[in-house]
């Protein structure tokens, strides 16, 4: 009896020490498997927290901010920034951070590790369909004039559409429902009516501020560049017609009487950046080829008033962008002051006026000539898109309903994918950067 | 006759010590049985859950237009681009699951499929899924309704859902008397990837 008991406490002993010993292993094995996944997050975690404290160095300071390395969450964090990379003005931040925690899977011994990895670029701002830096009207006339509704606030409302990236450095004014196509971003969250119900096909983000260069660098940077500069002494502009791969040049416009020739474009500015200062431009025809043209006013007397350009028809790709992506042909137009679509009262509401290009004015905007005093002249098709200073207006129409135009143009502005990832020559590009590709394990 | 009483007294006690005996066993094996459909629940969530992170969070990588990068937003169904290996070229990725199987006692249980460009779909790598659900917001915070595909560039967030249960029920660590599946159950709110919204 004696023994029988002993070999029944021994044979119990050894049942439960033997199943004792598979739960341990097999608790310890599950929490090596919540282990396992809790070192590749709080791994992921810390090299996360390092790309987003890189990125928000690079994104609110000009320049590319000096590395970094940090530790926390029981790991380290080395963050680089490499200029440059993988292209000239793009920036890639590389965040590696490793933990300290001690992996028990087959790769015992080494630490967890990580990188997330963001590449950024400086914003071209060919790429928007329309930018400001405040939505409010900011018409003056060539002689510096305010027009009627100068200082007005600018509203996006039922009806409208806009196509591309969009953005201000100040606030949206929305009432009804607008349609915004692509990524809306503004610096401040936008002015809403009492019925807005703004559609964002593309989301939106609020805080963004893109810096746009001050006027002399930029001034200085199209001027030093210029493959033709042209000084109007604040009295003489400069008219150009394109024709195709040629450009009737006529100073000044009305006669021709200092230049009237037509030439290659190429021979006139062979890395197709076409510049005058003291002096307006008037612009139009078919171009083919990258070009940009830019007026910039003088420092003195008339030339206060220059640095305006005048778009006096159609101005469009010699292969349509609109319908051929390949396309070489793009042209940017840099106004330091206005950019007027010039007054004709001929037209009337079947007119349609073609414009192909990235527009840039740095004081003013793209406005119709006297828009609120011309006849309604149909519709305006801007491929290509607007940055502007202040929000232009092309015409004045009652909202109703009804929707009814009382003057100038309707327009519709669409953005052109190649500027993307291009721009036309010299045309200018802010030093805030924007997310290009995000990379995390 | 005090021997057959001693006899027979030593033979109940023992019968009861074998019973109890024979009891503790079946508690420990029916442990030791839930301990390990657990183990292999909590080891095929954890590769799941690793395995969509990876993926999701690289949505839209290196795609032109960001707002095309999800192709198909179904509850139980997503099919992105992105250039997953880094390559310059954008492949596609697609996460579904399947009819259940009646091939187990659980009836509920599932295969996760990952289906990559043009391959085979093949099951992920947990087993025991018994439930794969995504939702999708925009960047205001509203649901977008699956399968509007008018509405795939909204797409900012998703949220997704997902349980894993063992293919037979084991004992309850409670209750010994009860027995139900071993189950481990996870959402990711925020799921995001910053390609989607760059601009």
């Amino acid at each position: 009896m004696g023994k029988a008991s002993i070999i029944y406490v021994l044979g119990l002993t050894l049942i439960i020490g033997v199943t004792m010993n598979n739960l341990s292993r097999n608790s310890a094995t599950s929490a090596d498997a919540y282990a396992l996944y809790y070192g590749d997050t709080q791994v992921h975690n810390i090299a996360l927290t390092g790309a987003n404290i890189g990125t928000s160095y690079l994104l609110r300071t000009a320049g590319v901010p000096a590395n970094f390395g940090l530790s926390f969450f029981d790991g380290r964090d080395s963050v680089m920034f490499l200029p440059a990379t993988p292209h000239p003005l793009w920036v890639t931040i590389r965040s590696s951070a490793w933990s300290n925690i001690n992996r028990q899977d087959k790769d015992a011994g080494f630490p967890f590790r990580d990188t997330v990895e963001g590449v950024f670029k400086n914003v071209q701002f060919a790429k928007y369909s329309w930018f400001t830096e405040n939505e409010t009207n900011g018409y003056v006339d060539e002689n510096g004039n305010p027009g009627p509704h100068n200082g007005l606030a600018d509203w996006k409302i039922t009806g409208d559409s806009l196509f591309g990236p969009v953005h201000t450095n100040n606030r949206f004014n929305l009432d009804g429902t607008p349609y915004f196509h692509d990524k809306v971003t503004a610096g401040l969250a936008p002015n809403l009516g009492g019925s807005a119900n703004p559609t964002y096909n593309g989301g939106f983000e609020w805080g963004i501020n893109r810096r746009r260069p001050n006027t002399s660098s930029l001034e200085s940077k199209l001027t030093t560049g210029a493959g033709w500069l042209y000084d109007g002494g604040g009295s003489s502009d400069v008219e150009l017609t394109f024709m195709n791969n040629d450009v009737h040049v006529r100073i000044p416009p009305a006669t021709g009487s200092v230049r009237d020739t037509v030439m290659a474009i190429t021979a006139l500015a062979p890395n197709g950046v076409i510049v005058v200062k003291n002096a307006d431009l008037r612009v139009k025809g078919t171009y083919a080829g990258a070009v940009t043209i830019a007026a910039f006013k003088g420092s003195s007397g008339a030339g206060l008033n220059k640095g305006n350009v005048w778009i006096d028809g159609d101005l469009v790709g010699a292969s349509n962008p609109a319908t051929n992506p390949a396309s070489h042909d793009m042209l940017g137009i840099v106004a330091g002051r206005m950019a007027y679509i010039s007054r004709d009262n001929a037209r009337n509401p079947s007119t349609v006026v073609n414009i192909q290009a990235a527009i840039y004015c740095q004081d003013g905007e793209l406005a119709a000539e006297d828009y609120w005093d011309i006849p309604v002249s149909g519709r305006v098709n801007l491929f290509g898109g607007v940055t502007q200073s202040t929000a232009g207006s092309l015409g004045v129409f009652n909202p109703g309903p009804p929707v009814s135009f009382l003057s100038g143009f309707a327009y519709s502005i669409r953005n052109d994918p190649r500027f993307d990832s291009a721009q036309p020559p010299l045309f200018p590009y802010s030093d805030s950067y924007e997310l290009v590709s995000w990379w995390e394990n | 006759m005090s021997v057959m009483l001693d006899l027979i007294g030593s033979v109940v006690i023992a019968s009861f010590v074998i019973l109890m005996g024979l009891r503790l066993n079946a508690t420990i094996a029916g442990s030791a049985d839930a301990s390990m459909a657990n183990l292999n629940v909590q080891e095929s969530m954890a590769d799941l859950v690793r395995n969509l992170e990876y993926d999701f969070r690289k949505i839209g990588y290196n795609v032109s237009d960001p707002k095309t990068s999800i192709a198909l937003a179904d509850t139980a169904h997503l099919k992105f681009y992105a250039d997953m290996d880094k390559d310059g070229t954008v492949d596609s990725v697609e996460w579904f699951i399947g009819p259940p199987l009646t091939t187990l006692p659980n009836p509920k249980v599932r295969v996760l499929y990952r289906r990559y460009n043009n391959e085979d779909a093949g099951g992920a790598a947990g087993l025991g899924v018994t439930e794969f659900k995504l939702k999708y917001l925009n960047a205001k915070g509203d649901t977008i309704a699956p399968l509007d595909a008018s509405r795939y560039s909204q797409i900012w967030v998703i949220e997704v859902s997902l349980r894993v249960e063992s293919p037979y029920k084991v004992q309850d660590a409670v209750n010994t008397d009860i027995a139900d599946y071993a189950a481990a159950y996870w959402r990711q709110t925020r799921l995001a990837s910053r390609n989607l919204v760059r601009h």
